[in-house]
């Protein structure tokens, strides 16, 4: 099995600082969705915290089936999203896994900030603390299904952030600061760009890492991107990488992992797939935080950047997406996570599993999980199923 | 007429264990079932003491394969394979080269696509137990009636009354609604089985010629007339013989292909 990067084990006191600094309370907190202005955020002094961020953890230390039921009793089907549901039943249980990093209660919100590019529940999450906190809820709804973002769409979602912008404002208190916001866009460009020849790096055969470091790894380029720490992180790891020996790693086949991770499973999932020397290469899910920001034109690029993810995009351009992909990381077969709760990055429902075999000959798996309600996804299923694919593969 | 057990197939499924032991002509000499219960290890185990000598070379495969294991084997003699592979080893070793195979467990349903003696592609059930076997009993419990009698109704029945519920849980209190609007019993069963040939048609295409095998078209033998009503003519639909032993008889032959390799030091007792 692959050693884990030393770089990794700077993640827990970068961590460590990132959430104090909310209990030190020295500057206003803003609660970002995932893919959300953490970028403007930051420019105007907020410190950024993440409720999907804090989903990932429950489901990581297992306590998805501990939450979920509250928010059940709140209104909150447990088919909707359970980064929500089990986030809003830790809030309604008063507990946090943030006491691993010495926080008591998820910091306070002064507002909250989505962008619905991802999904919708988001806009509904976001709405129910903006009520429980009696703080206001800004967001940017950027519609979905979109092969490119067009010229009348990013002026759209553009006027939007200005707006956001103006209401920023007003509560902040400051005037927009370009200089600063430009400061902080470079940052998550760099940070970005790292975590993206990081990522590249794998296309050596065999994989120098995988997609269960990646979920590990990713951590600062979503809670940390605009902020000098996360470029230092990246700027090791991409460094470390590209000094590690794998030539002793056996590797049987490479696999692409589509749709999101199973927290809560990740240590199975990476014993099982080392025993059968299988490596998973890349994701879908951690290249989503590779984003293009052009220093130069901070807002209009972050526009675009925001309204470009993979989330947003049609079948077609998903479908290409795939192609290339798998194509650039030498891809032997996909892996399809059909998740019960999260339809919107689920996306083997339309088709593109079959599409993708006859354009470019892959076979594929698809499995069912969830990413945080276990009760979704069996261990015994899963092994089998892969166990099958892989005896069919052979 | 005494035959040397020599290779037997193992597969232990989630409801049944099932054994076959191959003779002279590699067709099945032997074959016993029973109830797998909560302990793989023990049914596995007494099933394989009921044949007449120890298994030279033993094939393992079904739900319990990880969790099996005889001491008195040594592990070059034993061959583990998923259902999948035994399944369409056993296809092979019938000589059906092409066609597809619906396979119907206790709790999963598999469809096999096969070319040229090939296997192409398989897919599986979701992760619901509608329209595999433990719907059926979970129904027959509801109804308090044995398979065989649900069966002999449906045969004689022609209407069916639809049951759409995904969840056999529902489905039987669906069933026990129409009964209080006194829909015949009969046209209920039968619809209970044109629902299960519905849940296998969602999961892939089934291209002719197709081949039906598990313990629930053992036991449920209707199923193969209902199959072959929605299919139409254009798709012939067989029975494979011995369904519910189709992947005991599959892990068998992977078993005496391994017995028989050249690089096998401990090649079994003479057939």
């Amino acid at each position: 099995m692959r050693k884990p990067l030393k770089t990794q084990a700077k993640l827990k006191e970068l961590l460590t600082a990132y959430f104090r600094r909310f209990e030190e309370k020295k500057k206003p907190v803003a609660w970002c969705t995932s893919v959300g202005p953490a970028e403007l955020l930051r420019s105007f002094g907020y410190e950024v915290y993440f409720p999907e961020n804090h989903g990932a953890l429950i489901g990581a230390r297992r306590l998805g089936a501990k939450y979920i039921p509250a928010a059940g009793r709140e209104g909150f089907s447990p088919d909707i999203c359970s980064y929500l549901t089990s986030d809003i039943g830790a809030y309604l249980m008063n507990e946090t896994p943030l006491d691993i990093y010495g926080l008591a209660n998820v910091p306070a919100p002064d507002v909250l900030v989505y962008n619905t590019n991802q999904c919708r529940e988001v806009k509904e999450w976001f709405t129910f603390y903006g009520e429980k906190y009696r703080v206001p809820v800004l967001g940017i709804d950027t519609p979905r299904d979109i092969d490119a973002p067009t010229p009348a769409l990013l002026a759209y979602l553009e006027a939007s952030w200005r707006e956001m912008i103006t209401r920023l404002e007003k509560l902040s208190g400051r005037s927009f600061d370009p200089a600063r916001f430009e400061e902080v866009v470079t940052l998550s460009h760099r940070a970005c760009g790292l975590w993206q020849e990081f990522l590249e790096s794998n296309r050596r055969r065999p994989a120098q890492h995988t997609f269960f470091d990646h979920i590990i790894l990713m951590a600062p380029v979503v809670v940390l991107r605009g902020t000098r720490e996360a470029v230092d992180f990246y700027s090791d790891l991409v460094a470390e990488a590209a000094a590690v020996d794998c030539t002793h790693i056996k590797e049987k086949y490479r696999f692409y992992w589509e749709g999101m991770p199973v927290w809560g499973k990740i240590r199975f999932l990476a014993e099982l797939f080392n025993r059968h020397h299988i490596s998973i290469v890349t994701s879908t899910y951690c290249h989503s935080w590779a984003f293009h920001f052009d220093p130069q034109n901070p807002l209009a690029s972050s526009v675009k950047a925001y309204a470009g993810i993979f989330i947003t995009r049609s079948q077609e351009y998903k479908l290409r997406y795939l192609e290339d992909v798998t194509r650039r990381f030498s891809i032997d077969a996909v892996l399809f996570h059909d998740s019960k709760t999260c339809p919107s990055n689920t996306n083997s429902r339309f088709g593109i599993p079959q599409k993708l075999k006859t354009t470019t000959g892959l076979p594929s798996l698809t499995f069912y999980g969830d990413l945080v309600d276990l009760r979704h996804f069996s261990e015994e299923e899963f092994a089998l199923r892969l166990e099958a694919f892989i005896e069919q593969l052979d | 007429m005494t035959r040397s057990p020599g290779v037997i197939g193992l597969d232990i499924g989630s409801s049944y264990v099932k054994a076959v032991s191959l003779n002279t002509g590699n067709g099945i000499a032997e074959k016993y079932v029973q109830k797998t219960g909560f302990d793989y290890t023990s049914a596995a185990s007494l099933l394989v003491e009921r044949f007449r000598r120890r298994p030279a070379a033993l094939g393992v495969t079904g739900y319990g394969k990880n969790r099996w294991q005889d001491n008195n084997i040594s592990a070059a003699r034993v061959v583990y394979k998923t259902e999948i592979s035994a399944l369409a080893r056993a296809m092979n070793h019938l000589g059906i080269l092409d066609g597809t195979l619906v396979d119907i467990g206790g709790q999963d349903c598999k469809i096999l696509k096969i070319k040229n003696g090939k296997l192409v592609e398989h897919a599986l059930n979701r992760r619901c137990a509608a329209g595999t076997g433990s719907y059926l009993e979970f129904i027959a419990y509801r109804m308090d009636m044995e398979p065989a009698k649900m069966n002999e109704m449906a045969v004689r029945e022609k209407e069916y009354y639809p049951l759409n519920s995904f969840c056999t849980v529902f489905a039987g209190t669906e069933i026990l609604d129409c009964i209080k609007k006194n829909v015949p019993l009969s046209r209920l069963v039968r619809g209970l089985y044109v629902s299960i040939v519905e849940r296998v048609r969602e999961i892939a295409g089934l291209d002719a010629p197709v081949f039906l095998s598990g313990g629930v078209i053992a036991y449920h033998p209707v199923l193969l007339e209902i199959f072959q009503t929605i299919l139409g003519k254009e798709v012939p639909v067989a029975v494979v013989p011995e369904p519910q032993f189709l992947a005991a008889l599959g892990i068998a032959a992977y078993a005496k292909e391994k017995m028989l390799a050249p690089n096998n030091n401990e090649k079994g007792e003479d057939e």
